[in-house]
């Protein structure tokens, strides 16, 4: 270690805590290191005798009251009722996400399009609800899995007078058929 | 701090962290001075100064729980300071109205005037070389040479590499020599 790197690393411990062994070693043998250090030494005490009169100042209890109004309002003391809070609300936003994607899920299956054409009108909707579903699946399974004819003189077999007068209005039912 | 004020200081903390506000209070007592100390060296500020140390406070106690003990207690209390007071000289609103502080530098009792004079000479020396630091140095100058951080328990606080912060430290001491030399305060 030469001068210039001693008397850098004296900077960073002068007058605050014990120097590294190596700087120890360089200064036994050097002068001008020691004269470097005393200097730096007593600048640093010298300036650190500047006692902060601010801090002597100020009213101790004072002070703590002023500190401990502003615990009184923070937000630890009001912990456990926050936690209590947060964990309704969370409960309440999953419920409220769920809900509308209920919702809306319904509505994506209302109102997505029936062979490309959406029901126009509430009636709509209220008449596709009175259909029979059971029947519709067996409509199609009984369509698609038979000959057509046959399929359609077994259809008409099955389905009742209120059913066939549904499936006319609404699906164009006996030019499908026939 | 004593070896028996350190242990003082970590029965209150314990105390403290089970919700003892009392205990609380005490560290308050114990503990105040030096923060309002670290706060003024860094604001310059006598009211900004106190608010910055009852902030300190108060957020020490909201965060007491995350307080793990790998620190000295009073090294993460002057961290919350000294990161309070960065912001504080961070903002716009202060940038333009720094100032040096008249009435700390004019509050000066010794009996002897001659005391007096040099110790108010002192006083705004040391006030007028502070002022001189930009920010996170005077933080690491602070750190370091009145309250006797390690370069590393400063390096955590203040989130910087150990070499940022050994060169802080570094222009800052040459900085103050050379202050102290233009004053004529050398031996």
């Amino acid at each position: 270690m030469n001068c210039r790197e001693c008397q850098d690393e004296l900077l960073l411990y002068g007058g605050v805590e014990a120097l590294p062994e190596e700087l120890s070693n360089h200064l036994d043998s050097c002068e001008a290191c020691r004269r470097y250090l005393d200097e730096i030494s007593e600048i640093a005490a010298r300036f650190r005798a500047d006692s902060d009169l601010v801090s002597e100042s100020v009213d101790v209890e004072r002070f703590v009251e002023g500190v401990e109004a502003r615990i009184g309002r923070s937000r630890v003391d009001r912990l456990p009722a926050v936690t209590w809070v947060r964990h309704v609300a969370y409960a309440a936003s999953i419920l409220l996400v769920a809900g509308i994607m209920s919702v809306g899920l319904r509505y994506v299956d209302r109102d997505s399009p029936v062979n490309g054409v959406p029901p126009s009108t509430d009636q709509d909707y209220y008449a596709e609800e009175e259909l029979d579903e059971g029947v519709v699946d067996i409509v199609i399974s009984d369509f698609s899995s038979r000959g057509f004819l046959e399929a359609g003189d077994e259809l008409l077999n099955d389905v009742t007078e209120d059913e066939l007068k549904y499936l006319e209005e609404n699906f164009d039912v006996r030019n499908l058929l026939l | 701090m004593t070896l028996e004020t350190n242990r003082q200081l970590e029965d209150l903390v314990a105390k403290a962290k089970s919700g003892n506000k009392a205990a609380y209070s005490e560290i308050v007592r114990m503990m105040m001075r030096p923060v309002i100390a670290l706060t003024h060296r860094m604001v310059r500020d006598r009211e900004a100064a106190i608010d910055l140390a009852q902030d300190t406070f108060v957020t020490a106690w909201e965060k007491l729980s995350s307080f793990r003990g790998d620190s000295k207690f009073e090294t993460w209390l002057f961290t919350i300071a000294t990161n309070k007071s960065i912001n504080y000289l961070n903002s716009a609103a202060r940038r333009t109205t720094e100032r040096l502080d008249d009435v700390t530098v004019s509050r000066v009792s010794n009996s002897n005037p001659e005391d007096d004079m040099l110790q108010g000479e002192l006083r705004s020396g040391v006030m007028e070389f502070m002022k001189g630091l930009p920010g996170q140095q005077r933080a690491v100058f602070n750190l370091r040479f009145y309250h006797q951080m390690t370069f590393e328990e400063i390096s955590n606080a203040l989130g910087k590499a150990l070499g940022t912060v050994k060169t802080h430290y570094r222009e800052a001491v040459k900085k103050l020599r050379e202050h102290a030399l233009a004053k004529g305060w050398t031996p």
